[in-house]
């Protein structure tokens, strides 16, 4: 070996990184490619120019199989509530050979293993795939963007990123914080034409590094086919999970008298009215969401005060109290029994004399949260 | 101009690949290329091996070896070897640095750190080794009856 060629692949212990510092070709050079290298030379002999002599050789790029499944992006646990029917939780398929691949999926529940976040303790049920062969984010559902219980993407070409959705069922049993991990798991074809081609054969490439050319088949003229993807068997699988998301609500209520006719108005430290006749008492129901639960929506309210012994109080009466929340002609909401706090969203709280009823819509009540309807009645 | 050492046969086990040469011209030229595999030897320690280019895909490195031999009666001068790089080829530079670069086509030459590309926008950056096309060696050595020597670059699949 000369010394030019030593100091290019001298058999020591050179960092990889060295010989690796290869620009990014992403893909790269199609397989089947040629590559020729031709070499002219032009010299003189006795001051006369001479014919340039070339020299060539060829050889061709084979085809690399390399590819990845990934969560798509917004990463994150999607979140289904007790009972949903197609759930969907989306992946992305992206290849990188230096060819067309198919590739065939399918989805699976994990059964008892880690999944992206937290344990996997359930299923979802008729898992299924639907490819978003148009790439505008959403399956029709129809044609090749059909659900099925296996999918296929029909040749995908080099450096293409395509989406793949995958849904399930939830049993009405589920409960909130439960976790759910689905795998969807892509397994390379012969791609170029229509429909699934037939799958790589594993059966010379599946776990041979790939530096190490033991293909006693290669040749520098036909296209030999290297699995370059994790594990180099020409398969690849991501996980996704869901999480139940259940609202936990529980209500609770609570009054107060505010005044009565006899000792006046409460003020909290010296002075408590009693809750004698004629008294103003202030009702408060208070609805709280569980920490980490689903935000429960359209949270509506209604007491029946028919029959009880008391009268709906929405107005100031003359005799009334001062520290007593400003009346009006309707229940008011907040997201404290004092009054305090602003719910947006509250709408529609009103008392309807006819049925003797106080109700309302809280809106939305999110995790960790309380929002209550506040009324007040005078005791017969 | 470094003279390019005259060298024998490679001692490289790999049988060399598919060569052309043609033998008409006082000067033979031939080509061949080798693509390097990383292996790991039995102490544990990396190894770098040239292998025929049998498995090559986009990323490999190889090893352009051109070697020439004077087999004519007559002492040649003016040496200059041209390789124009194949498109999938991405040259990795050469052993010596004793090569000029053309980076459009093969109309201008010079040394890379001294060329530069005028960008879509109008800005200039500096030439890199990606945007070169043509690689040029001007031997100044006259090559005698019976001399041979070789160059060597290196080169990525693009």
């Amino acid at each position: 070996m000369t010394s030019k060629l030593k100091f290019l692949v001298a058999s020591s212990s050179v960092p990889l990184v060295l010989l690796c510092s290869a620009p990014a070709f992403a893909a790269g050079t199609a397989s089947g490619t040629g590559i020729t290298n031709n070499v002219s030379v032009n010299y003189q002999v006795g001051g006369v120019s001479q014919t340039a002599a070339t020299g060539s050789d060829t050889f061709s790029v084979d085809r690399k199989i390399n590819f990845a499944v990934a969560e798509k992006a917004v990463v994150g646990s999607t979140t289904a509530v007790p009972g949903q029917n197609d759930a969907v939780v989306a992946y992305t398929v992206t290849n990188s050979s230096n060819d067309v691949v198919d590739f065939a999926l399918t989805a699976a529940n994990l059964t008892g293993t880690a999944a992206p976040r937290g344990l996997d303790n359930i299923n979802a049920t008729s898992l299924e795939i639907c490819v978003d062969a148009d790439d505008n984010g959403t399956c029709s559902g129809t044609g090749a963007e059909t659900w099925g219980a296996s999918g296929v993407i029909d040749n995908l070409a080099a450096d293409v990123v395509r989406t793949v959705f995958v849904r399930g069922d939830f049993a009405t049993t589920v409960v909130n914080g439960d976790i759910a991990g689905v795998s969807l798991n892509a397994v390379a074809h012969v791609g170029g034409a229509a429909g699934l081609g037939t799958q790589y054969s594993t059966s010379a490439g599946a776990g041979t590094p790939q530096l190490v050319a033991t293909d006693s088949t290669a040749n520098t003229s036909g296209v030999e086919t290297i699995f370059a993807d994790t594990g180099r068997d020409g398969a690849e699988s991501a996980l996704d999970d869901y999480r139940i998301g259940a609202a936990v609500l529980s209500v609770v209520k609570t009054n107060k008298v505010l005044w009565d006719p006899v000792t006046g108005s409460t003020n909290g430290t010296t002075v408590f009215a009693k809750a004698i006749p004629g008294a103003i008492v202030e009702y408060c129901i208070a609805v709280t969401n569980g920490a980490g639960a689903a935000t429960a929506q359209s949270v509506a309210i209604s007491d029946v005060l028919a029959g009880k012994p008391f009268t709906y109080y929405g107005t100031t009466i003359s005799s009334g109290p001062a520290t007593i929340p400003t009346a009006s002609a309707n229940p008011v909401s907040a997201t404290a029994c004092d009054g305090t706090g602003t719910n947006a969203d509250a709408t529609v709280l009103s008392y309807d004399s006819g049925s003797n009823t106080v109700s309302g819509n809280l809106g939305d009540v999110a995790g960790s949260t309380t929002e209550t309807l506040i009324f007040r009645v005078v005791l017969n | 101009m470094r003279p390019v050492r005259s060298a024998l046969m490679l001692a490289v086990t790999a049988a060399l690949s598919s060569t052309a040469s043609i033998a008409a011209t006082p000067l033979q030229l031939k080509s061949d290329v080798f693509v390097e595999r990383q292996v790991v030897r039995s102490d544990g320690s990396n190894a770098v091996v040239l292998e025929k280019p049998n498995m090559v895909t986009p990323g490999d490195n190889l090893v352009f070896v051109v070697r020439y031999k004077n087999i004519g009666g007559s002492t040649a001068n003016n040496f200059v070897v041209t390789n124009p790089l194949p498109p999938a080829v991405a040259f990795n530079g050469t052993s010596d640095d004793s090569e000029v670069v053309s980076i459009d086509g093969g109309k201008s030459w010079g040394n890379l750190d001294v060329l530069r590309i005028t960008k879509a926008d109008g800005k200039i950056r500096a030439a890199v080794r990606t945007d070169v096309t043509h690689i040029k060696w001007n031997l100044n050595q006259p090559l005698n009856a019976g001399a041979e020597g070789k160059l060597i670059f290196r080169g990525i699949v693009k």
